[in-house]
């Protein structure tokens, strides 16, 4: 699959658990991105990174539904069981999108796969180059106000004022750049890596979401 | 066929900067563009390349490209016959890697993809650079950025290339080999405009010499090029060793940019009430070891100031001891007036007494800012921005004062008052200045201390080369 395609079947997936109340469908999609990942040499760091964000909310979900849902003790349990592993779900499938789809690869692809326009692509290509940048310049903000006798704290206004008077600058630089380096709007471009929707990947986006319905269809006797 | 400007005047809504200006640059030629910061020379740069007054500026007259009025063409049409590298190496690249950069260059003017690599091998080889395109940008120098910069414009295949003050942020080596290249391209059949604070190197490769004067553009006659010309001299520096009264002291002192470790086990100290200058080549580290002694870059081993382990104290009462001039000037500004700026650190200043009203006043005018108190200061140029940037914090005045490239892309008159603002400063109030610079023809009468910053380390030095 190509990473528009992986966008695709990420999207209709959440769509379709969002509808959908098996616990057991969602732990299979959970279980499914989870290999997926290994498979992808995700390290193991990164995914205990994920459960670890994931357990808070996943678990405050259950406990809620599980002691305050307003039904029968038993569809209190079902509901509790289905919230938050819909919620891990979401987040597994959030983050093996994110760790095998890299930024530069899926905004060409969009643009090539989907006509999403140039000027949206690259201007969200450049503002992702000025993010460590972005941090760098909070920390220098920062360091510059105690220099200068004044206390700027992560709350203060003033420091995203400023942060923000930065990324204009930047903005307006990177433009004139781009502009200088040939970068037209709406005229046609050619494209150096030639992302095509496979055909393969359609096959697999089709399995997929077709052994999801049968889960969901089987699920209705489990 | 030619670039060509005719009856241009160039400037803001309130002020014409430039006026009446004619050129032509042919293929073949190298144009040498000098004169004071402010004068108007990146606006006029931008004009010829049609990025003004799309994005700012006031433009009158014509400037054509073979023919054709560059203000009318589209981009991508555009960049195949004449293009840019700007002042600001790090803000020209809007991808991660340089082969990402290239590539998106070429896209925009519909290059055959299948022949995309091979004319990025040819570019990047052409500037020296041929196994750079996995490269990271946000790792590189800033001559390594101007020469990716470079390949960029011959990959686009642009005919004419405007560089405004390229080498700014370049030391002397890397400037040498860049001039090399331009003067092979030049006999290649490019035409350059190039404009710059420093002439020297140009002399061989340039084949006019203009000069801002006023509101206006004057040529230079080649029998009067060699009055800007100098020999490099050799002067000894005053300091003697090892170092007696110290303010910051390093043992087993090891740092890393990102993965590439930049120094090792460096043991050193660092004279106080004193100037040190730092020299060295560009992406040695120079920058990196500057924010270890500002506490905004982390060390390993022992760094200590006045005795106290410089991690170990509060960010708040570090600052009140230290303070940085940032290469890039707007990272040091707070407020939006030039006023505004200059009443807060008044208001702020460890040495109010000496820096009273009349003192300051003295001060900007000597920079020659005193009629940019109501403006931006994001609206000043570059060399008025660096010259504010530095005053606020010798208004400042902490006890040790950290500079970052402060004579970058300055002026021979505002590096004289620059200079002469430092030295004042640092006698009658006792500081301590660590700086950084790779300009030591004007400054060299400053440094009590040289210290040369290579891939062996920190040595101190028993002389400044000009």
């Amino acid at each position: 699959m190509n990473a528009s395609q992986k966008l695709i079947l990420v999207l209709l997936l959440s769509l379709e658990l969002a509808f959908t109340q098996s616990a057991i469908l969602n732990l299979m999609v959970v279980g499914a991105c989870l290999v997926a990942m290994v498979v992808a040499r995700v390290s193991w760091r990164r995914l205990l990174f994920y459960l670890g964000v994931a357990a808070i909310p996943v678990l405050g979900t259950f406990l809620s539904f599980w002691f305050y849902g307003s039904g029968s003790a038993a569809s209190n349990g079902h509901i509790a069981w289905v919230m938050s592993t819909r919620l891990l779900a979401f987040i597994s499938l959030g983050a093996w999108f994110a760790q095998t789809v890299n930024p530069y690869v899926l905004m060409t692809a969009l643009e090539q796969n989907f006509k999403l326009s140039p000027t949206f692509v690259y201007g969200i290509l450049g503002a992702l180059n000025f993010l460590p940048k972005f941090k760098t310049a909070l920390k220098n903000v920062l360091a510059v106000a105690q220099m200068r006798g004044q206390s700027l704290h992560v709350w203060s206004p003033a420091l995203y004022a400023k942060a923000l008077i930065q990324s204009l600058a930047w903005s307006e630089n990177l433009a004139q750049a781009m502009t200088a380096h040939g970068f037209q709007e709406g005229a046609p471009r050619t494209h150096f890596r030639q992302d095509r929707l496979p055909l393969l990947g359609w096959l697999i986006l089709a399995l997929i979401l077709v052994l999801v319905q049968l889960a969901v269809f089987r699920g209705h006797w489990w | 066929m030619a670039l060509s400007a005719q009856n241009l005047t160039v400037g803001y809504p309130d002020r014409p900067v430039l006026e009446g200006v004619n050129l032509t640059l042919n293929k073949g030629d190298l144009i040498l563009l000098m004169g004071p910061s402010g004068s108007g020379k990146s606006t006029l740069l931008k004009t010829l390349v049609g990025l003004y007054p799309k994005y700012g500026g006031v433009v009158s007259g014509d400037v054509t490209v073979d023919g054709q009025p560059v203000a009318d063409m589209l981009a991508n049409h555009r960049a195949q016959a004449v293009t840019m590298l700007f002042q600001q190496p790090d803000q020209q690249f809007a991808m991660p890697t340089v082969n990402e950069e290239l590539v998106f260059a070429l896209e925009n003017i519909e290059y055959e993809p299948e022949k995309m690599a091979a004319r990025i091998d040819w570019a990047l080889k052409t500037v020296g650079l041929p196994d750079f395109g996995p490269r990271q940008l946000a790792t590189l120098s800033g001559g390594e950025l101007q020469k990716i910069a470079l390949a960029e414009t011959l990959a686009l295949g642009a005919d004419y290339l405007i560089l405004d003050e390229p080498f700014a942020a370049v030391d002397a080596k890397s400037r040498q080999s860049l001039q090399v290249l331009l003067g092979n391209l030049v006999k290649d059949g490019f035409g350059i405009i190039i404009s710059d604070h420093d002439f020297d190197g140009y002399q061989e490769i340039m084949t006019d010499f203009y000069q801002v004067k006023g509101s206006a553009l004057v040529p230079v006659e080649p029998g009067d090029w060699t009055d800007y010309a100098k020999p490099s001299q050799t002067h000894p520096v005053p300091g003697t060793l090892p170092v007696q009264s110290t303010i910051f002291e390093q043992e087993q002192l090891s740092l890393k940019n990102g993965d590439q470790v930049i120094l090792t086990d460096s043991d050193l100290s660092w004279a106080k009430q004193r100037v040190t200058l730092i020299t060295g080549p560009n992406g040695v580290g120079k920058s990196s070891l500057l924010r270890v002694l500002a506490k905004l870059h982390p060390y390993q081993g022992q760094l200590k100031l006045a005795g106290q382990e410089v991690h170990k104290i509060r960010s708040r009462t570090y600052y009140h001891q230290v303070g940085l001039v940032f290469q890039n000037p707007r990272d040091q500004f707070l407020n939006v007036t030039v006023d505004d700026e200059l009443q807060q650190v008044q208001r702020a200043s460890y040495q109010a007494d000496y820096w009273d009203a009349k003192q300051v006043e003295q001060a900007v005018g000597r920079l020659g800012l005193a009629d940019c108190g109501q403006q931006s200061v994001y609206q000043l140029s570059g060399g008025q921005q660096k010259k504010l940037a530095l005053l606020l914090m010798l208004i400042m005045a902490p006890p040790v004062l950290l500079l970052d490239e402060p004579f970058a892309g300055l002026d021979q008159d505002s590096l004289i008052q620059v200079r002469d603002l430092i030295q004042e400063a640092q006698q009658d109030l006792g500081l301590t200045i660590i700086m950084i610079s790779h300009q030591t023809e004007v400054i060299w009468s400053l440094v009590d201390y040289h210290l040369a910053f290579s891939r062996a380390g920190l040595t101190y030095q028993g002389e400044v080369v000009s």
